[in-house]
């Protein structure tokens, strides 16, 4: 399993200090071959109970907790804009081509043993910028996309491309295209601000631009 | 269960339109990506005189193609920052799809130095 919503900018800075992005909820990544694991160990979790109308959703008796979104993804998915409903009474899962992306990153140690496994940067990236998303949450999704880019070493943006070129031109150009409406959008409070960030997002522009 | 197959039909949906719209990319579809980028590229932007796009232009500045794509047309031209800043009256627009930024017809756009591919883009637009 790993996290890899838009708690994974606030993870990912020097000593996860959590200054990037403000989350109403941790969507955590299940590979579908390791459900049947995962499922059977859903009765450890505590302060969380699965919701009467959407039971991949997990939402908190404890107020100290916030909502957790269980989502699917297949590593061996080789169709990106695929999406289907992987059914199960327990846990249904939602399975999202673009989470094909996801390779596993480091584990992140936040102290008193716990562990959290977070993606690589630029596979979750990738996702977050090939995926067709619109409105305030669309937004959202690219300022957390954002945050990632703020986060990224030299090494997750040479992954970032690189992969990217690998794609279907019509993803590639999904790339550009998220990109290039990052850059023109207004600050919302609580999110990276996109006007301080426009020379970085120019550049990695640029980078996908260029011939191999 | 219904949820998420309703969430899925509606990601399908989406899928589908964008296949759509990236078939039809250099067409008209493909003009806002197109001015996205443009105004991506800039660090800048100043309303300006029509007489300034005129001079500008004569002395060898080029007018961005996506300008004539739009109905009215418009006038996005790139300059290196020092020349921006010699134009005596212009008007810092905030760099966003905003109404005021759509509603100019003439905005000079100074590039971000990102490397050899923008210090080429600014030469040849001297």
């Amino acid at each position: 399993m790993l996290v890899a919503g838009s708690e994974v900018p606030n993870l990912l800075e020097p000593h996860s200090a959590s200054t990037l992005v403000v989350s109403q909820d941790v969507d955590v990544a299940v590979p579908i071959q390791r459900h049947s694991e995962v499922k059977a160990r859903l009765s450890r979790l505590e302060g969380l109970a699965p919701s009467s109308e959407e039971p991949s959703v997990w939402l908190p008796t404890d107020p100290s907790r916030i909502e957790v979104n269980f989502i699917g993804y297949d590593p061996t998915e080789t169709d990106p804009t695929s999406v289907r409903v992987f059914e199960d009474e327990a846990l249904p899962l939602m399975v999202f081509g673009p989470l094909s992306f996801l390779r596993r990153g480091r584990v992140i140690d936040l102290g008193d043993g716990l562990l959290v496994p977070v993606p690589r940067n630029a596979g979750l990236l990738l996702e977050k910028l090939v995926t067709d998303r619109s409105g305030v949450k669309g937004d959202r999704d690219l300022l957390v996309a954002l945050g990632l880019v703020m986060v990224a070493t030299p090494e997750d943006l040479d992954e970032l491309v690189t992969t990217s070129r690998s794609l279907s031109r019509e993803l590639q150009h999904a790339v550009r295209s998220n990109l290039s409406t990052l850059s023109l959008l207004e600050p919302i409070g609580g999110m990276p601000d996109p006007t301080k960030e426009r020379a970085r997002v120019a550049a990695l522009l640029e980078r996908l631009e260029r011939e191999p | 269960m219904r949820s998420l197959e309703a969430r899925a039909k509606a990601f399908r949906a989406r899928v589908r339109v964008r296949a759509w719209e990236a078939r039809q990319l250099r067409g008209a579809k493909g003009t806002w990506y197109r001015l996205r980028r443009t105004l991506a590229r800039a660090q800048d932007a100043f309303a300006v005189d029509a007489l300034v796009i005129d001079e500008l232009l004569a002395e060898g500045y080029l007018r961005e193609p996506v300008g004539d794509e739009l109905e009215p047309t418009r006038s996005y031209v790139f300059v290196p920052p020092e020349r921006a800043e010699a134009i005596r009256d212009r008007r810092r627009l905030a760099l966003r799809l905003s109404a005021e930024l759509l509603a100019a017809p003439n905005v000079v756009l100074v590039p971000f130095a990102l490397g050899p591919r923008s210090h080429d883009d600014v030469a040849k637009l001297r």
